[in-house]
């Protein structure tokens, strides 16, 4: 391929303001970290919804300030030459993982199961969408649980393949393979999709 | 060929030259742009899926909840014994951005009785409340007409650059901008401007009192980059922003890209990129929305008016990238940043906001009627919404566009939209006859377009060509999605 297109305009992203904001709470600076705290406080609590679905909101805000706090002790191991989004993420979700762990060994012990059912997530029917948005979320909800985590790091939360792979401590390669697979049945759901107003069920 | 860099297109691993090629491609691959239109839908549906489960459950922190977390962070501090810790200025290192523009305004500035905003630390005299000397008539015209916006391209600035060292206040004249240098920062005050500059080792604070800016902030970890107005502050985090104020609304800020710190009386809030944040009076709290083009178009006309500006050799200290002003890093830039509408169009779109699209593609289009991409994006937006019609008329003047592989894209998604919305199969053969012709023989949607073709036919009468050409697509393209529904459909259509 030929490579003589001009550089891209320097690129001011947000990692350059989270560093200034990490090198700050480092510093303990408390405003920073109030910083933080508003701009990823949303992927935060994503994150510990995703990880555990069926904690309740008032935990959930707990474990959501827990994150933020331990931050206090934890930048101080942050490398600073990587990227404090995907970090923060990875955070995120070991602590939930951690409080899942506690919260059922618990339970284990007093004899009896968290009752967080009322905070399960309803689903509604999704009327008024197009019939292709119903199949591809029945594809979806169907795709393993590996290749949904992927997917939805990628898709929703935007981060890169290194950034995921550094999330979920898996391999690269295991991170474009995952994607790869839900790509592709994703894809053939909707080319199949297409192929019905011709009148025909293939039954792939 | 390039269709193979497809999923590492989707996956975001080409680099941006790879990218740009892959998107040159995309313009003239009907395959490849199928996929990646079919992507995106996916990559909608499985964030609104995501949105249902999760994002439905979550919300974002008033300022009073970050408050409340800075009191137990506080807590938590004393708690950890690290008392020590809060002895640091607490303005150190805030400006890290490659490149910052902001433009500033202040309209009608009433000198207060009282101090509004908290100065850091790092600032040590606070500015003094001005009475404006334009307070008259510049006021009035002023609010007439926003500050920042696209007329503003008849503003000359002077020739002459100020060089400002200490603490010192600058003038701008009725008819011209004044120009003056911060160490490696620029400024440039608008006619009928004045602010105050201070200029130190530790910080630069810009109070303007009256009239509106525009700045060049170069990246600087010790170094805080501060505007104060009457209202409220602007403090750099490292971005790139404007700030203007209105009659209505006294003091506005759309940030362009990163994030900046707006702080009013008793309140600060982060405000993100595309996002507008707005005081409208001493007592009211920060109200922030989204931007509108309107407001970040008027922020490309104060960056060309930037490149006006004498540049200015760079003091280089540290072994830093210096940052270059050059002209075609800012055509650049604009050209990214018309790249960066279309695809928030492309996004509004996608994520159902099918008006919101049309109405800022509809004003897009009024000030670049050429852009061959934007009118392609308004005919799908047009489609979604279920105006076929219109999307038609769009792709039937781009099928009259001189380049060839613009005109056969859009014959081909003309015909798409005939066989497929308005059930007509003529228009249909209208389009996908002259595709057929042009394109190459191995145009990777001339299997559907063929196949189209022969369902217009089936739908006129013309049994026997439809026939013809499905066997011809069968023998074609045997073993592909399109080759199979072609054999299904002659099965249908033969005893």
């Amino acid at each position: 391929m030929i490579k003589q297109i001009s550089k891209p305009p320097l690129a001011i992203d947000d990692s350059a303001v989270d560093a200034t904001l990490v090198k700050r709470v480092q510093g303990g600076d408390v405003r920073a970290l109030g910083d933080l705290y508003a701009r990823y406080s949303v992927m935060v609590q994503k994150a510990v919804v995703r990880t555990m679905p069926r904690i309740s909101d008032a935990d959930r805000e707990d474990l959501v300030h827990d994150v933020f706090l331990s931050l206090l002790k934890l930048v101080n191991k942050f490398d600073r030459a990587r990227v404090f989004r995907p970090w923060l993420y990875g955070v995120a979700i070991k602590k939930t993982q951690n409080f899942r762990r506690k919260r059922s060994v618990r339970a284990l012990l007093l004899r009896q199961r968290a009752t967080n059912s009322e905070d399960n997530p309803v689903h509604p029917p999704a009327d008024g969408q197009l019939e292709n948005a119903e199949i591809m979320e029945k594809g979806l909800s169907s795709l393993p649980a590996g290749q949904k985590d992927v997917l939805i790091l990628h898709a929703v939360e935007g981060f890169k393949g290194e950034e995921i792979a550094e999330i979920l401590e898996i391999e690269i390669n295991t991170v474009w393979s995952r994607l790869h697979r839900a790509r592709k049945t994703m894809l053939q759901l909707l080319e199949n999709e297409r192929e019905e107003p011709g009148g025909h069920e293939n039954g792939v | 060929m390039v269709c193979k860099y497809l999923y590492k297109y989707l996956d975001g691993r080409l680099d941006w030259e790879d990218r740009r090629l892959f998107e040159d491609h995309l313009a003239h691959c009907p395959a490849c742009l199928q996929q990646t239109s079919d992507w995106q839908q996916i990559l909608t549906v499985a964030a609104s899926l995501d949105n249902k489960d999760v994002g439905a459950r979550v919300a974002p922190p008033s300022s009073l909840d970050v408050q409340r977390f800075e009191t137990m962070a506080r807590k938590r501090i004393e708690h950890l014994g690290r008392l020590s810790f809060l002895g640091r200025p607490l303005a150190v290192a805030i400006a890290a951005a490659v490149l910052l523009g902001i433009a500033i305004g202040v309209w009608k500035n009433e000198a207060p009785d009282t101090p509004h905003v908290a100065a850091p630390a790092a600032v040590s005299s606070r500015v003094a409340p001005h009475k404006s000397d334009t307070s008259g008539a510049p006021s009035q015209s002023l609010s007439e007409a926003p500050l920042v916006s696209p007329s503003a391209t008849d503003v000359h600035f002077d020739t002459k650059v100020k060089e400002l060292t200490g603490s010192e206040t600058l003038h701008a004249s009725a008819h011209n901008g004044q120009c003056a240098h911060m160490g490696p920062d620029t400024l440039c005050l608008f006619p009928k401007s004045r602010a105050e500059v201070m200029v130190s080792d530790k910080a630069h604070v810009v109070a303007l009192q009256s009239g509106s800016a525009v700045f060049y902030v170069q990246p600087n970890e010790t170094r805080e980059f501060r505007v104060t107005t009457p209202l409220g502050t602007v403090v750099v985090v490292g971005t790139r922003f404007s700030v203007t104020v209105t009659p209505e609304h006294m003091l506005q800020v759309v940030v362009k890209k990163g994030t900046v710190r707006v702080e009013g009386d008793n309140e600060a809030a982060m405000v993100q990129k595309g996002a507008v944040a707005r005081i409208v009076s001493e007592k009211s709290g920060i109200v922030t929305r989204l931007a509108t083009w309107d407001e970040l178009a008027a922020f490309s006309v104060l960056s060309k008016m930037i490149e006006e500006v004498p540049a200015k050799p760079l003091h280089l200290k540290s072994a830093k990238k210096p940052v270059v002003h050059d002209a075609h890093q800012l055509q650049d830039t604009a050209q990214a940043q018309s790249l960066k509408m279309l695809d928030t169009w492309r996004k509004e779109m996608i994520a159902g906001d099918v008006d919101g699209a049309i109405e800022g593609l509809l004003r897009y289009l009024q000030a670049h009627p050429n852009d061959v991409d934007a009118r392609f994006l308004l005919a799908t937006c047009h489609k979604r919404k279920g105006h076929p019609k219109e999307a038609l008329a769009l792709y039937q003047q781009l099928a009259q566009h001189q380049t060839l592989s613009v005109a056969n894209r859009a014959a081909y998604l003309a015909g798409d939209v005939c066989i497929k919305q308005l059930s007509n199969p003529q228009c249909a053969l209208q389009y996908f006859t002259p595709f057929l012709d042009h394109s190459g023989r191995d145009a990777p949607q001339r299997g559907e377009a063929l196949y189209y073709k022969a369902e217009a036919l089936l739908q006129l009468g013309q049994k026997k060509e439809a026939t013809q050409i499905l066997e011809s697509v069968v023998h074609t393209f045997g073993r592909t999605g399109i080759g199979q529904r072609a054999r299904n459909r002659l099965r249908e259509i033969q005893p």
